[in-house]
């Protein structure tokens, strides 16, 4: 009853072409030789992770005990030298956001939208059931196969809830992509599986409008306008009118109060999933129209490398910006409710530019390891990827902010992004972390370590647990 | 498949719940034509009506009943296929979800704390616990996971201020055997690992395993091919390393003349790289720990040992030259260092500070330059 056994050794395997890569991992196409099936490989250099190998074992956990359709589980993990490989399903399609990219510009129709929304549900639903939280929903992480269907991706962001055995239910670490953080993640007060219904809102008007609703801004500032704004909704456009259904679909999830928000299993019933048509046929329809996932991959590249002798002159800027941060950053301390009220009066430049470094400084700095790391910087949203759009100029923000440390604190009032520290490359201990108030905080237990990924940004709270 | 039966499983729990609270006519009618429309069997029907009636609700205790039941027709009828047997594992597959339900709290519901009482105490009454360990490789894969959570669940639940688990596995340790040589076969290795990481929260739990012979099968399990196993039986061996202070400090003690050589041979001087990078961290960590502070004494007095750490010094891993660097400075800042301690390093002096003095962190990190100028000091001036 078990699932097939995959062989767990590299030399069973041939790879072949490259089809993504990222800032800590590189996706091929591969040949699994014993079965003579070809397979995805995401290659993780573990050296280059800096520090935390707990995120791995943990993302490798969830995806071989993962057991749906509709959600991209592993066939097996193992390690090679210095990489980590994970081998998984091939999925031809791509994801969704790379789909728009090459050939979707202003989204996809209705019909194609209700059947990846209502299998991403399914895939959702079911881990919701298992006590997780996806907390990465987004369409560069939804992918299509014309045999395989629909499967949401990367876990590398999930939390589990149930491990240990605590009864915890809700969570309250910063983790995600800006554009699609729902308001409570952002605010870091409880939240629990309903933020992902509100990234998966903002995922059903990304796949129709072809971006995120907050194309071209800052992430600093697509933070605060989800505070503080109106939530993002669906507007017919020149090119396009929606139905109704759907414009329901997305208020429904886009409600700021969490409670309000439908569940997965309560949104699937909802008469817009009866646009769904069954996956295989309607897949096939807007993969044809496409040149192959490689083929794609290299043409994104090449855009790409365009835009490179730009970036290395800003990431000159933002070495010295970085110098400049840290240097300062024992003394910061902020408050997401003053900010909120100074980002209306702009009173407080220091502080907004302080924010709006580290959010530029944590996207520079992921390209400026592609510019030294590879000749070409254009990573593919496969498996946990990340696309950054420099092909119409402006850029969005797909960069992960993640924040550890520890989230099973205990509640406080107001707002614990005591310190934010742009640890992008080590393996910094809990108490390393000057604290807001002076006081070093010991934590001797793995838990309290900082993760530094290299290309993105650690945050750390100070609600930890006293174990 | 597994879909179907996940999506359904909502509106049955619905209906169940319709049905304890009683009732109007809607009910009733919902519950004929369910009834009418199913070949269901008479005798169910009179049991839904009698539960229509007297609304009398499952205990938790009643749930726990129910599963062992079910758990001892499993263990009893493992190789009958049967599609009575199939109907039973259904059975035992919602009583299960059940019992986490009641544990973790529902949606949006939260556990009661009556309810789990009720439930962590009838669990342990008798020997359910036993049943589903052993019955658990039998169980479908969703019902694994949920069972591993409430096992897991369980340790922690207190009767009457007592964590009454503990005081089973007390009286059932070879239990405990089982759980740990689940690492050996990869289908239930993940499931019994989380549980037995949950089982040495209790201190004499995990005195009990440091003292088996299961701590040599370790060094095995950490080098596992398949990453995640490998990783899980890592968490776990460092858990018994670190949680208990008195304990693993007796441990070390009583175990030091078998356990390090095995340590620095099997995990240290592996080919592994992860296996060399997380033993290397590991060692750190027991090390630096003060409560283990006469081990590493002992530790820092070897020539062997020392040579171990030189070796990690000049790894290309700079995640390993660090971890390494934290244990070498122990042998430098040992007050009394034996003879062949200074030999070596007055031997190699200029090479160590060589490599010291290139050896810079991406970051900026004064506790390590601060330790680093202390250790360049101290091998200038022997």
């Amino acid at each position: 009853m078990m699932k097939k056994k995959y062989p767990n050794r590299a030399e069973e395997y041939q790879l072949l072409e490259l089809i993504g890569d990222g800032a800590t991992a590189l996706v091929h196409r591969a040949l699994c030789v014993p079965f003579d099936e070809i397979v995805a490989i995401k290659i993780v250099d573990l050296e280059g992770s800096n520090g935390d190998l707990n995120k791995f074992s943990q993302e490798a956990k969830t995806m071989i005990l993962i057991d749906h359709p509709n959600l991209l589980s592993s066939h097996c993990s193992f390690v090679v030298g210095q990489d980590l490989w994970v081998v998984m399903p091939f999925m031809a399609g791509g994801s969704c956001h790379h789909i728009m990219k090459s050939a979707y510009p202003l989204g996809f129709t209705e019909t194609f939208i209700a059947t990846v929304l209502r299998d991403t549900l399914r895939g959702l639903d079911y881990l919701h059931q298992n006590g997780h939280i996806h907390r990465d929903v987004k369409a560069g992480n939804i992918l299509v196969d014309a045999n395989l269907g629909v499967k949401l991706a990367d876990f590398g962001s999930s939390a589990f809830l149930f491990d240990s055995g605590d009864n915890k239910k809700t969570r309250k670490t910063f983790v995600g992509t800006p554009s699609w953080m729902a308001p409570e993640v952002i605010q870091q007060s409880d939240y629990d599986y309903k933020a992902d219904i509100w990234s998966f809102g903002i995922t059903a008007l990304e796949l129709a409008y072809g971006h995120s609703p907050f194309k071209s801004q800052s992430p600093y500032q697509i933070l605060i306008d989800t505070l503080t704004r109106e939530p993002p909704s669906l507007h017919n456009t020149k090119e396009k009118k929606f139905s109704r259904d759907f414009k329901q679909v997305i208020a429904m999830c886009l409600l700021k109060d969490p409670s309000e928000r439908p569940s997965a299993l309560k949104l699937l019933k909802h008469s817009f999933f009866k646009h769904a048509k069954s996956h295989s046929r309607i897949i096939k329809d807007v993969l044809d129209k496409l040149p192959s996932l490689v083929d794609r991959f290299h043409s994104l590249k090449d855009k790409g490398t365009e835009i490179v002798c730009q970036m290395e002159q800003l990431i000159e800027q933002e070495e010295k910006s970085k110098t400049e941060y840290r240097r300062g950053v024992s003394n910061w301390n902020f408050d997401i409710h003053e900010l909120k009220a100074q980002a209306s009066q702009e009173d407080n430049e220091e502080l907004t530019a302080f924010l709006r470094s580290l959010f530029e400084l944590d996207t520079v700095h992921e390209d400026g390891d592609h510019t030294s790391d590879a000749p070409n910087n254009i990573l593919l949203p496969e498996n946990g990827v990340v696309l950054p759009n420099y092909t119409n100029g402006s850029s969005e923000y797909h960069a992960p902010v993640t924040k550890r440390g520890d989230d099973l604190g205990q509640h406080s009032k107001g707002v614990n992004l005591n310190l934010v520290k742009a640890d992008l490359a080590t393996d910094a201990p809990m108490d390393h972390v000057i604290r807001a108030n002076g006081v070093k905080k010991k934590h001797a237990s793995s838990e309290g370590r900082v993760l530094g990924q290299k290309g993105r940004f650690t945050v750390i709270s100070d609600n930890l647990e006293s174990d | 498949m597994k879909t179907i039966k996940d999506e359904q499983t909502p509106e049955s729990e619905e209906l169940k719940r319709r049905r304890r609270s009683g009732g109007g006519w809607r009910l009733i009618k919902t519950l004929f034509k369910s009834c009418s429309g199913s070949k269901t069997k008479p005798l169910e029907r009179s049991d839904s009506m009698k539960g229509l009636f007297k609304s009398k609700p499952r205990t938790p205790a009643d749930v726990v009943r129910q599963t062992r039941e079910l758990l001892v027709f499993i263990d009893l009828n493992s190789n009958v296929s049967s599609t009575k047997r199939d109907e039973k594992m259904a059975e035992l597959s919602k009583n299960i979800r059940e019992m986490k339900s009641i544990l973790y709290g529902n949606g949006d519901a939260e556990p009661v704390a009556e309810a789990c009482c009720q439930l962590t105490q009838e669990f342990f009454k008798d020997k359910t616990f036993r049943l589903l360990i052993v019955c658990l490789p039998k169980l479908s894969l969703e019902t694994r996971k949920d069972a591993t959570q409430v096992v897991a669940n369980l340790q922690r639940q207190q009767v009457q201020s007592r964590l009454i688990a503990s005081d089973y596995l007390e009286a059932n340790k070879d239990l405990l055997d089982i759980l740990v040589l689940g690492y050996e076969d990869m289908d239930i290795a993940l499931f019994y690992g989380s549980m037995l990481r949950e089982c040495i929260r209790h201190q004499s739990i995990a005195r009990y395993v440091l003292e088996s012979d299961h701590m040599k099968k370790f060094f095995d399990y950490i080098q596992l091919p398949n990453f995640d196993i490998a990783s899980d039986a890592s968490a776990t061996f460092k858990e018994l390393m670190t949680r208990h202070k008195a304990t693993v400090a007796d441990f070390l003690t009583k175990n030091y003349d078998w356990f390090f050589p095995e340590f620095n041979q099997r995990l240290l001087s592996s080919t592994n790289y992860i296996t060399r990078r997380q033993a290397i961290k590991l060692l750190g960590d027991i090390l630096l720990d003060r409560s283990n502070s006469v081990v590493m004494m002992r530790y820092v007095s070897s020539k062997d040992n020392l040579m171990i750490l030189m070796n990690l010094l000049r790894e290309s891993s700079k995640n390993i030259q660090m971890e390494a660097f934290h244990v070498f400075k122990l042998f430098v800042a040992n007050r009394n260092k034996p003879p062949e301690i200074i030999t070596i390093l007055v031997t190699n002096k200029s090479k160590i500070l060589r490599l010291l003095d290139g050896f810079k962190l991406d970051k900026e990190d004064p506790q390590f330059e601060a330790d680093k100028e202390q250790v360049i000091t101290e091998i200038s001036s022997l």
